[in-house]
């Protein structure tokens, strides 16, 4: 039985990963969706591309936790868009999540490179 | 929930524009690169994906998005249904059938079976005491002098009752009328944990001194005494003697025999005065109450049988029936309830067969139905809906359909709360069974509907979803007609088994119509009225019942209105009642080995044939000369002549029956005296006046000119006339009491009609549904071959072609197992062989018109598909 080709096969970040970059780019400014995926792409020289798939979910699984807040505003060229920030739930939240991650990433760097025994 | 759906709406639509922003706003940034406009937003949009699954998964991570989502997906599955209310009518009948029966055979298994007596204490730790004496045959009767050795001597039971039914004359300001009193020992109250609602129950010294008091029901209380609160000291009067109402009983109690009315009860010491000269308290010898007793915390049942069993043969004044043991038995299942735990257990389990078969035809029809959306999935797929979507959709539709068919199940156990009561035989008890709809049956039922949903929906639901996208989208070009081996084993099996129920209730319903016409052996009985008493019940002797007798049938007979009256023992065709058998010997017959010399007897007032109608066959009728001391005198049956007298002269002939010389002096027609199955026997009617013994228990037969009941109440005047405790019991007329003669066919007929109607009708379903499946899967083939040039009844062939062969195969199976049902019930038909054709020819008919009305909608959808939109690709 043939399936259907997933669109969320293009890109998988890991578990949780996605909330962490959400929560670390509203850090810096309040942010309308696509100009959180921007964000994302830029700062990670285009290596990260978000699936709006997983963002927009993300986003409102995100507001309804209180770690953000949304509300309609107007963009640069006049537009009505909806703006989310960080909450300062959130703002815990992140540095909870910035902790975990480094814990994470210093774990797997230590298997990838790890401190053999020197003498024999 | 307006609001709430303006909330929903505005969420909806702030989330749709969410998503435009971003597609404009991605836009907008391409042709700030340079490109043009339809390339940009052409890439925009593919950057971007699939809109409905975005704001599919992102709806979902709203609070109680899943609610309004089973909330959309329910109004949209109510819309499906009003545009297809054949489908759905078919399948909520289907499930209400099922569930309803299920649901009606809990409810009496949870009311009768699981709580039997309400209003006891800890009812699981009472055990009924059966006596088991040397040769293992078992008593569920104990003597008085037992019981009040075990009573002392027991340690594994806290506490042992006795108790023993039968009804007594109650008279209270007006006409005696019966009452079913319980004899009981004092402690009976208090062992089983019931106070009194009103006054209190019964105390030791009650019993010590025979005290005349009584505890009434709540029920009587209610009906005879219409719920006076200042009841208890009032005085009534039971069996002609005066007794005290000290209490009445809480709303819930209904005693310890199951589906059994009390009215009253009283200390088992006062039988003796409610029935003179009944020694049955003193003698040891005289097994007639039931003992019950409850287990001492920490003891089991077993060990209560080993006591009490070394007590017995401790204690020889006391025998258990000549030195045996005893045994322990769960109080629920005596008397009736031995009759109805495997009864509904058994029913159960039926009822649970048919559940199964309506979920089956459910999921047929609604994988029939699903085949017809195969398009309608595959849009919703194509368009980014997901899998799991789908399937909650179509469970939720499932779920609508089995809960408006648990609705219906419902209703249908409200309406069987009595039937089961209707279904007893006339067991000469005050049978009282209406089950309760507990919260226990509702959760029950919720659970059914539950399981029910995911039985006949998922697989459904799976299959439909399972549908690849593109096959769906081009209409089912290629898809092969499948047609699976279980559900044709199902047809069959189906078809085969409404064959069979519905014979055996044909060969029941042809023999009741043959007993209903049939010959009783009188005239008219339509016209005949019967009223029985018991002349113990008015507290009198043998000399003054005898001439009470008298009295009353002289007054009855000169009543006008009445055209002829006599009396009798034994009411012929009567199921309940009568006498054993007496031993007889006739001269010049000699017995073959082993052949038992018992004869039916009965003993009846003057002019008994002549008011019942029935001419003599030789010899004469019962006469006012035929009294005590006069010449004893019988009149015999024809069977009584056929097989002992073998040619030779009946009348005048010396006969010895029940140990005196009798003669011969008249020949009667044969009657049935209990079932009108039964063979004919030998049977003797005696003189009344000539016992030995007083008969007291009598039934008045009156043969009245106009309408029997309305002589009723002139008879009820004529008993006060002569003895005012003399209560009148059941006035029926003899064609009501027939039926009680064949009530093993009634039942049995309508059981079995009933049953016969409902896999009639899941057949029938089931044709409906496989013939709806091969219409829908088979449609551009049809549609084809209907461009080709192929008439309608190539058509017709193609769509019931092998439904059909499954159907003469169903109907062939199910006639080979009616016979042999038929052969199993042979003993109860009348009138009709176990082959019968016409019972089998009614249920071909039957079945045949059925399987043609479930035909009718597939094959006219066949016939009226439009070759050109069958085949158009679109």
């Amino acid at each position: 039985m043939p399936r259907p080709p997933r669109f969320q096969d293009r890109i998988e970040l890991l578990q949780g990963t996605l909330d962490l970059l959400i929560l670390q780019t509203l850090s810096w400014e309040p942010q309308h969706g696509y100009g959180i995926m921007q964000m994302i792409r830029a700062h990670s020289s285009n290596a990260l591309q978000v699936d709006t798939g997983s963002l927009y979910p993300a986003l409102h699984r995100l507001e309804r936790r209180r770690w953000i807040s949304a509300e309609w505003g107007l963009s640069d060229n006049k537009q009505r868009v909806k703006v989310y920030r960080l909450t300062p739930v959130g703002k815990r939240q992140l540095a909870a999540e910035r902790s975990n991650w480094k814990k994470l990433s210093d774990a797997i760097a230590g298997v990838l490179n790890p401190a053999l025994p020197t003498d024999r | 929930m307006k609001p709430l759906r303006w909330f929903w709406r505005r969420r909806e639509e702030e989330l749709d524009e969410e998503i435009q922003t971003h597609l404009r706003m991605a836009v907008q940034e391409r042709m700030a690169r340079g490109e043009d406009p339809a390339t940009a937003a052409r890439e925009a949009r593919r950057e971007f994906g699939n809109v409905t699954r975005v704001r599919e998964t992102t709806r979902a991570m709203w609070a109680f998005a899943a609610v309004e989502q089973g909330w959309r997906d329910l109004r949209y599955a109510l819309r499906g249904f009003r545009r297809t209310p054949g489908f759905t009518v078919v399948t909520i009948a289907s499930l209400a059938v099922g569930l309803g029966g299920t649901a009606t055979a809990f409810t009496w298994v949870d009311s009768f079976l699981l709580r039997p007596f309400p209003g006891v204490r800890q009812a699981d730790r009472l055990v009924a005491i059966h006596a088991i004496d040397s040769s293992g045959q078992e008593y569920n009767r104990v003597s008085y002098p037992q019981y009040l050795a075990w009573r002392q001597a027991t340690n594994t039971l806290s506490g042992l009752v006795v108790f023993n039914m039968g009804q007594m004359s109650l008279r209270f300001e007006g006409a005696a009328e019966r009452a079913w009193v319980q004899h009981v020992s004092a402690d009976y109250f208090e062992v089983l944990g019931v106070g009194a609602a009103l006054g209190r129950t019964l105390l030791p010294e009650d019993e010590r001194q025979a005290a005349l008091v009584a505890v009434i029901s709540d029920g009587l209380w209610r009906h005879r005494f219409r719920a006076d609160s200042l009841i208890v000291g009032r005085a009534i009067t039971l069996n002609g003697q005066g007794v005290t109402i000290v209490g009445v009983t809480p709303p819930g109690f209904r005693g310890t025999m199951m589906g059994t009315r009390m009215d009253a009860w009283v200390p088992v010491t006062t039988i003796a005065t409610f029935f003179p000269g009944n020694a049955s308290l003193t003698t040891p010898g005289w097994f007639w109450l039931t003992a019950a007793g409850r287990l001492r915390v920490g003891a089991t049942a077993e060990q209560a049988a080993a006591e009490l069993a070394t007590m017995a043969e401790r204690s020889p004044g006391t025998p258990i029936r000549r030195s045996g043991t005893a045994a322990v038995r769960p109080i629920s299942q005596e008397e009736l309830g031995k009759l109805l735990h495997p009864l509904l257990f058994g029913l159960l389990g039926v009822a649970a067969a048919v559940l199964l078969v309506a979920c089956t035809n459910a999921a047929s029809l609604l994988i029939a139905r699903g085949a017809t959306r195969t398009r309608e999935i595959g849009v919703r797929l194509a368009m980014g809906a997901s899998r799991g979507r789908l399937v909650t959709q179509l469970l939720i539709e499932t779920g609508a359909i089995a809960v408006a068919g648990g609705v219906g199940g419902l209703a249908l156990a409200l309406a069987g709360r009595r039937v089961l009561g209707q279904l007893m035989p006339p067991l000469g008890v005050p049978v009282e069974l209406e089950s309760q709809i507990g919260g226990r049956s509702v959760v029950f039922l919720f659970v059914l509907v539950l399981g029910a949903t995911l039985m006949c929906g998922l697989l459904p639901a799976l299959r439909t979803v399972r549908a690849d996208i593109l096959p769906g989208l081009r209409e089912g070009l290629g898809a092969t007609v499948r047609r699976s081996r279980l559900r044709s084993g199902l047809i069959v099996g189906q078809v085969a088994t409404s064959v069979m129920v519905l014979f055996t209730a044909g060969l029941l319903v042809r023999s009741l119509s043959h007993a209903r016409a049939m010959d009783p052996g009188f005239r008219d009985p339509r016209q005949l009225l019967l009223v029985s008493t018991d002349f113990t019940l008015a507290n009198v002797d043998e000399r003054q019942g005898r001439a009470e007798l008298t009295t009353l049938i002289d007054r009855v007979r000169t009543l006008s209105g009445v055209s002829e009256a006599t009396y009798t023992t034994s009411v012929p065709m009567n199921l309940a009642g009568g006498l054993g058998g007496i031993g007889i010997r006739i001269p010049g017959y000699q017995p073959a080995a082993g052949e038992s010399m018992v004869a039916g007897q009965a003993w009846v007032g003057a002019r008994y044939f002549s008011t019942l109608g029935s001419p003599m066959v030789a010899g004469r009728d019962f006469d006012g000369g035929d009294r005590e001391g006069g010449r004893a005198v019988a009149v015999v049956n024809e069977t009584f002549v056929r097989r002992y007298l073998r040619g030779r002269e009946p009348i005048g002939l010396e006969i010895e029956a029940g140990g005196r010389q009798v003669t011969v002096i008249g020949v009667a027609k044969d009657t049935k005296a209990h079932l009108i199955s039964e063979a004919p026997e030998p049977f003797l009617h005696f003189p009344h006046p000539q016992s030995r013994q007083f008969w007291s228990g009598v039934t008045l037969i009156v043969r009245t000119v106009g309408d029997p009941t309305a002589m009723i109440a002139a008879i009820r005047r004529a008993f006060a006339s002569v003895d005012a405790d003399l209560p009148p019991l059941d006035p029926r007329t003899m064609h009501d009491n027939m039926a009680s003669s064949f009530f093993v066919q009634s039942i049995g007929a309508q059981v079995l009609g009933a049953l016969g109607a409902v896999t009639l009708l899941l057949a029938a379903i089931g044709l409906y549904a496989v013939l709806g499946q091969t219409v829908s899967q088979r449609r551009r083939e049809i549609g084809l071959r209907m461009a080709l040039g192929a008439g309608i009844h190539r058509v017709i062939r193609m769509v019931v072609g092998d439904t059909y062969r499954l159907l003469a195969l169903g109907m062939v199976v199910g006639s080979l197992m009616g016979l042999g049902a038929g052969r199993l019930i042979s003993g109860q038909l009348f009138g009709v062989r176990p082959t019968d054709l016409v019972a089998f020819a009614m249920v071909v008919v039957t079945l045949t018109v059925a399987a043609a009305i479930a035909s009718l909608v597939p094959v006219r959808r066949a016939t009226r598909i439009d070759p050109m939109t069958a085949l158009r690709l679109d």
